[in-house]
């Protein structure tokens, strides 16, 4: 009986130990660990700006180029074809649509996502009065800096897509957390930004790295670019021509004039960060089609007698007349092989043209590549713009005048309001298509209503979210809401324009 | 009871001894059990006396009666034999296996081995000669159709895959749904396909929490433990099986024979406009040029399927053994896929040390070997592009080179047609799998009342997949710079688990109570560690390792560690045998667990009343009424509670917040059966369970507002109601015929009652197999129609739904708004197939607000989007088996139909085939003079490849699943000099023959290892198989 005795007690002693079932985990890092000194602070902090510049020119920019005419499909794959159909249909805010990560909720997560790790570096600064001192440098504030500005850009991409979100500061209580209008978070992108400007300016080293061991920017560049970013997110912040009339901008053309002088296409990172737009975008078919083909608004645009929808008959379009030299560079035509272009589905989104700028033999994710992130002829288009709302045609024709429109297409402009204004749609749908990131050509055309009717105008608060915050789901989108907020009214629908340059 | 049956024999007895002028003498003869082999230890009983004996090891007796008198054989685990003595003085006596004897003796949530009459919750004991002469390596198979509430499905015709499990309903949301696998007492990390269905002895199963809280954290979903053979003879007992077959499905695919393009004069392709364009009709009834070439046919063919097993066994003094060395090759149905191998050896050593000790070793090691294919999903699996491909195209076709043509131009339909004969042979999967389990059992008897157990078990997998695109090889006309210059994936995990226990049992009889109980201390240590590495872009041709390649290169390699201790008490009292209670306390502590939960607890407690014992019935052999309530639980997955932060080259970000509360969900259970014998022939047992699980650990979706995308939390609660009923027996039993059958009913409701504050969500289907590493070659699903809601089953199938009746329009201000229109309701109508249309544009093609004739979709008001509702339920309403085995002298039949009522299956393979102008319904459409694009194009019955109910289908069915036809010829017939005992020859088949409405190859498809998840995407079909064995016994 006494061995059953001490069997016992042994089982009650092993039994008690507590300290061998505390075993970590060395596969992931946690937060100890990712912010265990400067070095890895730093890291975490570079690994910030590579997020925010990749969610720039990531996959979900498709959306934006289907819904302002710049390719079409009636491919349904992660629905495509539901942002290229005519007429336009509603957005799926729906947790039941597999698509919805890539689509409402996309640029949500990803853009909050870095707002969120910028927090945490603005957090560990400012609040817990942490340093980061490298090699005996005090870098603290190029992180800051580097932190307000990933947080400002991320913002502003939130002010230009959706209708409202959410402004977290890193002593903001999740648990009181309450959606704010597209304009006020502008006006805390910008806040954010001028900060960050700020922050340089005053830092002693400064440098913005866009990944680890990879391109920095320096302190001047880093300051343009700000206010580059600044400039496409106030005059991109509209959503009707309507409220594009109240829009600021003289203080859109002060950003501009401080914006960058040339062009911002850091080298790509294979497997880290590349210009997975242009990847999805330029994908070229066996028969020698486009995955994505060019719409017939581009082709419209360089031959204004080209139809603006593919013929429903049998008739194989010929090739678009225009002196433009771009046309050919930027574009190819390839008559009847339709590639993933489904007859039953409606020819009347059928194309003979796939894109080719920037095209890299199907890849783009190749270390080396230059990604197009923000080019000096947005800068142009935005001078132009502003002046032109600004009533100054003269200023507005010579920024044209000075863009890729007269330097590379040998496209003059007339010195009238229409005819600036279809030179800015052409040059915004050709020349920064694929060269601005996410965007850019749509939120033009909501601002001058020029998207079809029934097109999104910006994405509600994706439902994945809403779900979560227990708000009721709302969407945009659809003919029956054309000209309702957040769907295009068609007012000035593109196809209706007298194209006059 | 038996007293009240033995006075009867008494009676009757002495009546014939009256009649018979009662002569005395020696009866002598061999007891074997049903392969023949000699069973030592059988008690053997003289009816109306007291007169007994038993056999010895060579099954041999010899007992004095009289002429008229009756000899009854009893032996655990067998049916009760009884002989009548007549003129002869030998009687040799074959017994029958009884799965459901009274008497039986489990070992599977009890403590100690325990007899059924004993139990106070459900033990099924699975008989395995039935699956054992079928051509099956998996003895998941022997559970089909035997266990009431089980349901087993094979996913689809890869013989790499095993089989899914899922015992009663899903007590998980995210996790695994299988039951722990336990081998002889061996905990393996496993999967039932690795192990030999020729090794066992038998299966126990228990179902649910009621019965495995004896396993704690860990048998959530119940338990199946595999018992193997052990030496029985005192001579060796060598046994040789042949088996041979071959392997093909029952039916083709449904595939359109006509499209719907414009055609020439001729009958070729109208191009005069410079391409193919569609006929202005917009009917699918145009036939295609040229020859139709039935690929699916040539690609499906028979291949060849064996199993050669060898044995020996032996039962000594003081030592028994069992060995045996298997090989197993199943090739499946696919024409150049390379076939799965299996080789399996073990060896059971049981040692008598000295009276107190006892030695117990069990050895098994596998190896499988085989070529993966993707069995779901689209991108390389074979079958996608087979059931898309052009049908005019013989794929078989060669080229220059005498291979396969990698690909073929479109025809204006596709932009191109993958071959699936030239993936099949050039793309390498090679995945080797092995698996080495062993114990060391140690029993120490201190006196009759008190003993002790050690153990030290070890259970180590292991595997590797190679995936190998070879350079040059052509992916089609899209040049895949990832695949044609070269690429490799090279997957390699390890998972070991050892195992260490100690027990001590006391058990004893105080007066008319017996008490038996069991302390243990289990201690568990599970390590695990895996690395991948691919790349592409080959310096050269023909070299197969990684540091060829130059570009996409990416590693990932990690290490778990799992640390658990076990402490549970067990204790049963009964009272003459006839009221039964136990009580069960359980404790886990785990590194998995939470660190401010680190402890969980689990109990039970059992009641049982053999009512029986107390009625003085002849007829009636058992009448228990048990009822158990106990709890058990599931381990979170190693990670659940860190917080982690992704960190890759250039990305470094929250991902998961840590989740120190983070514990086991409690599934608790009540039981409640009645096991009913009759007439030593029959027994029924019914089963009546509800399980509810708190705390069920969900991965909780978090704000954008909140750094970190995800935490698991213990925040959703599910339930179930099972029904289970089971009638076995074996009403007819003379010395040349024998009719042994079961027939088992279940019918289980499950529902998933809250989600704590977590919005409903889409179930991921990740094709992976929770916490473990496993190889993974599927793609997810495309389509996601597993959708995760309060109030609803899981396995509730979500999506869109077309509006069949105008009042299921939705109407506000008096204007429908469905697909966004605004149009009054007298402006729509039900068209012939049943669905809403606007009336004006019947016959137009196109979508609604384009004028088109569209089915109309189900509309949300609140959302103002379309409706996303339940369309269906995987679950099915009632399961079904019925066994037969007939022996009459000495040929045996064995059959298995197994049924499955209700329950749907979502056939997005029929829906992506619309889209492809493929499926066959788009013939029946044409023929009905409507146009095409309303089902494959713009119309919403193809939904943009979104669910939608119009491809849910009745996943019911009936399966003749087994046959077997088997001759015993006796070794005697050979003559003395031919030391063989006996010779069987077996002709058998399995999944012989399907019934069931599913347009698809076969309803039964399960992904991510549940049969939760039965989603066609061009599944590879199961298939049935035939084969014809030898085995020789010596």
């Amino acid at each position: 009986m006494k061995k059953v005795i001490y069997l016992a007690l042994a089982l009650a002693v092993v039994s008690c130990t507590q300290e061998e079932f505390n075993i970590g985990n060395d596969n992931q890092a946690d937060a100890a660990r990712v912010l265990a000194n400067s070095a890895d602070f730093q890291n975490f902090n570079i690994s910030n700006h590579t997020n925010n510049f990749f969610s720039q020119i990531g996959f979900n920019g498709v959306y934006f180029r289907a819904s302002a005419d710049q390719f079409s499909t009636t491919n349904a794959f992660r629905g495509f074809w539901d942002f290229c159909d005519q007429p336009r249909r509603q957005v799926i805010n729906s947790t039941a649509n597999d698509d919805l990560g890539f689509q409402a909720a996309g640029p949500w997560n990803s853009y909050n996502s870095v707002i969120n790790n910028a927090n945490i570096v603005i957090n560990n600064i400012e609040n817990d009065g942490n340093t980061v001192v490298l090699s005996g440098t005090d870098l603290t504030d190029q992180e800051l800096a580097g932190a307000y500005f990933d947080k400002g850009i991320a913002q502003g991409y939130l002010s230009m897509i959706y209708d409202q979100a959410y402004i977290v500061d890193p002593d903001t209580d999740p648990n009181t957390l309450e959606f704010v209008t597209y304009q006020e978070m502008l006006t805390a992108a910008i806040g954010n930004i001028q900060t960050a400007i700020s922050l340089a300016s005053g830092a002693g080293a400064f440098e913005y790295t866009l990944y680890a061991a990879g391109p920095s920017v320096d302190r001047a560049t880093f300051v343009a670019l700000a206010n580059s970013y600044m400039a496409r997110f106030a005059i991109n912040n509209a959503r009707t021509n309507a409220e594009a009339q109240g829009q600021d901008y003289n203080a859109i053309l002060g950003y501009a004039n401080a914006g960058i002088t040339s062009d911002f296409e850091p080298p790509a990172e294979n497997g880290v960060i590349w210009n997975n737009l242009q990847d999805w975008s330029l994908f070229l078919l066996g028969d020698g089609a486009g995955y994505m083909p060019t719409d017939q608004k581009i082709l419209r645009l360089f031959d204004p007698t080209y139809p603006t929808d593919y013929p429903t008959d049998t008739t194989i379009l010929g090739e678009i007349t225009t002196d433009d030299p771009r046309a050919a560079e930027y574009y190819e035509y390839v008559g009847e092989n339709f590639g993933f272009l489904r007859e039953s589905r409606g020819r009347q989104l059928f194309s003979s043209y796939r894109t080719q700028k920037f095209f890299n033999d199907n890849n783009q994710n190749v270390t080396g590549l230059p990604m197009q992130v923000f080019s000096v002829a947005e800068i142009d288009y935005i001078k132009a713009e502003a002046n032109l709302w600004l009533g100054n045609l003269t200023a507005a024709v010579a920024a044209l005048d000075a863009s890729p429109r007269m330097t590379v297409g040998m496209q003059s402009t007339t010195e009238a309001a229409p005819n600036i204004l279809n030179a800015l749609l052409y040059e915004i749908s050709i020349e920064l298509d694929l060269q601005s990131g996410m965007g850019v050509p749509w939120a033009f055309m909501r601002r001058h209503d020029m998207l079809q009717a029934g097109s999104m105008t910006m994405y509600p608060v994706p439902a994945s979210e809403l779900e979560i915050t227990q708000d009721a789901i709302y969407t945009f989108g659809g003919p029956a809401q054309a000209g309702e907020v957040g769907t295009a009214s068609g007012a000035n629908d593109w196809r209706n324009i007298n194209l006059v340059y | 009871m038996r007293t009240k049956l033995s006075g009867l024999f008494t009676l009757l007895l002495a009546f014939a001894v009256h009649l018979s002028f009662a002569q005395d003498k020696t009866i002598s003869g061999t007891v074997t059990d049903q392969d023949g082999l000699p069973l030592p230890g059988v008690n053997i009983i003289v009816g109306g006396t007291s007169d007994g004996t038993q056999t010895d090891f060579d099954g041999n007796y010899s007992i004095k009666a009289s002429v008229g008198q009756v000899i009854l054989f009893s032996y655990i685990g067998q049916r009760d034999e009884r002989r009548t003595v007549g003129s002869s003085s030998t009687i040799n006596v074959q017994m029958q296996e009884d799965a459901q004897a009274l008497g039986e003796v489990v070992v599977t949530g009890v403590a100690q081995g325990t007899s059924k009459k004993k139990l106070a919750f459900a033990v099924e004991t699975v008989p395995v000669t039935g699956v054992q002469s079928v051509p099956t390596p998996d003895p998941a198979s022997a559970l089909i159709g035997r266990v009431a509430g089980a349901q087993i499905v094979s996913g689809g015709g890869n013989p790499l895959r095993n089989q899914a499990v899922v015992f009663r309903g899903a007590s998980s949301i995210e996790g695994s749904t299988s039951p722990l696998i336990i081998v002889d007492g061996i905990i393996t990390e496993g999967f039932l396909n690795e192990f030999s269905t020729q090794d066992i002895k038998s299966i126990e199963v228990v179902k649910g929490a009621a019965a495995s809280s004896l396993y704690g954290s860990l048998a959530g979903n119940g338990v199946i433990q595999i018992i193997t053979k052990q030496g029985t003879t005192e001579k060796p007992r060598v046994t040789l099986r042949f088996e041979n077959g071959f392997s093909e499905t029952q039916e083709s695919y449904p595939l359109a024979r006509n499209h719907d393009r414009l055609l020439d004069a001729n009958g070729n392709f109208d191009v005069s406009s410079g391409s193919i364009v569609p006929d202005p009709d917009g009917l699918f009834d145009n036939p295609w040029p040229g020859q139709l070439v039935d690929n699916v046919e040539r690609f499906i063919t028979s291949q060849p399927y064996q199993q050669i097993t060898a044995s020996v066994s032996q039962r000594l003094d003081k030592v028994a053994y069992y060995t045996s060395l298997e090989r197993t090759e199943v090739a499946g149905i696919l024409d150049g896929i390379d076939p799965l191998v299996r080789t399996n050896a073990r060896l059971n050593l049981k040692i008598d040390l000295s009276d107190k000790w006892q030695l117990d070793m069990t050895n098994y090691v596998v190896r499988r070997v085989g070529q993966e294919v993707e069995a779901s999903g689209q991108g390389d699996n074979l079958f996608f592009n087979l059931l898309t491909s052009d049908p005019t195209i013989d794929l078989n076709q060669r080229d220059e080179t005498g291979g396969f043509v990698p690909f073929f131009e479109g025809n204006g339909f596709l932009n191109e047609y993958q071959n699936p004969l030239y993936v099949a042979r050039n793309q390498d999967q090679d995945l080797e799998i092995n698996r080495l389990t062993s114990a060391i059992n140690l029993k120490y008897k201190f006196n009759d009342n008190l003993t002790a157990d050690f153990q030290v078990s070890t259970d180590r997998g292991s595997q590797r997949l190679i995936n190998f695109f070879p350079k040059g090889y052509v992916s089609g006309s899209q040049f895949n710079a990832g695949q044609d210059n070269g690429f490799i994936f090279d997957l390699r995990a390890s998972r070991a688990r050892v195992n260490a226990f100690a027990q001590v049992n006391y058990n004893n009889t105080f007066g008319d109570f017996n008490l038996r109980s069991s302390l243990r201390y289990l201690h568990e240590d599970v390590k695990e560690e895996f690395s991948t590495a691919q790349g592409s872009n080959f310096l050269t041709e023909g070299v197969r390792n990684l540091q060829q390649a130059t570009e996409n290169i990416f590693i990932n390699s990690g290490a778990n560690r799992e640390k658990t201790q076990n402490v549970f008490f067990s204790a049963d009292i009964d009272y003459k045998d006839k009221i039964i209670l136990g009580a069960f306390f359980r404790g886990d502590r785990s590194s998995l667990f939470g660190q401010d939960n680190r402890d969980q607890f689990f109990y039970r407690g059992s009641f049982a009343y053999r009512l029986g014992e107390d009625l003085t019935v002849d007829w009636l052999d058992e009448l228990k009424l048990r009822a158990s309530y106990g709890t058990a639980g599931l381990r979170p997955n190693f990670g659940d509670i860190f917080e982690t932060f992704t960190v890759t080259q250039g990305n470094i970000a929250p991902l998961q917040i840590g989740n120190p509360d983070l514990q086991s969900p409690t599934i608790s259970e009540l039981e409640v059966g009645l096991d009913v014998g009759l007439l030593s022939k029959l027994l029924f047992t019914f089963n009546y369970a509800f399980s509810e699980t708190e705390d069920a650990i969900l991965t909780v979706p978090l704000s954008g507002a909140v750094p970190g995308t995800v935490q698991r939390q213990n925040v959703a609660s599910t339930e179930y109601t099972s029904y289970e009923a089971i009638f076995s027996g074996t009403p007819y039993n003379t010395d040349n015929f024998t009719w042994d059958f079961s027939v088992t009913f279940a019918a289980v409701d499950n529902e998933i009652t809250s989600l704590g504050n977590v919005a409903p969500f889409n179930r991921n289907i990740n094709v992976g197999f929770g916490d473990r590493v496993v190889a993974n070659v599927d793609n997810a699903p495309a389509v996601n129609v597993f959708r995760v809601e309060p109030g609803q089953p899981f396995g509730a199938l979500f999506g869109n739904k077309l509006v069949r009746s105008l009042d299921e329009l939705t109407v506000v201000d008096g204007l429908v708004i469905n697909e966004g229109l605004n149009l009054p309701v007298s402006d729509f109508s039900v068209n012939q197939f049943g669905h809403v249309i606007v009336t004006a544009n019947d016959g137009q093609t196109g979508l609604v607000n384009a004028g088109g004739e569209q089915a109309i979709r189900a509309w949300d008001e609140d959302t103002n989007q379309l409706a996303v509702e339940v369309m269906g339920d995987t679950n099915p309403d009632l399961l079904m088996g019925f066994r037969n085995t007939f022996t009459y002298k000495n040929l045996r039949l064995y059959t298995l139909i197994d049924m499955q009522i209700g329950g749907d299956v979502y056939n997005y393979t029929r829906q992506f085939l619309y889209f492809n102008d493929r499926h066959a319904d788009l013939d029946t459409f044409g023929a009905a003079g409507q146009p095409s694009s309303y089902a494959n194009a713009s119309s919403t019955i193809y939904n943009g490849a979104a669910p939608i109910d119009y491809f849910v289908e009745d996943a019911s069915f009936a399966k003749l699943r087994e046959v077997s036809i088997t001759y015993t010829m006796d070794g005697d017939v050979l003559g003395p000099k031919v030391p063989i005992d006996n010779i069987q020859f077996t002709l058998s088949g399995r999944n012989l023959y399907t019934w069931t409405d599913y347009t698809g190859y076969d309803p039964e498809v399960a992904i991510s290892g549940s049969p939760i998840f039965k989603l066609d995407e061009f599944s590879t079909p199961n298939f049935r198989t035939f084969a014809a064995s030898i085995q020789v016994t010596f």
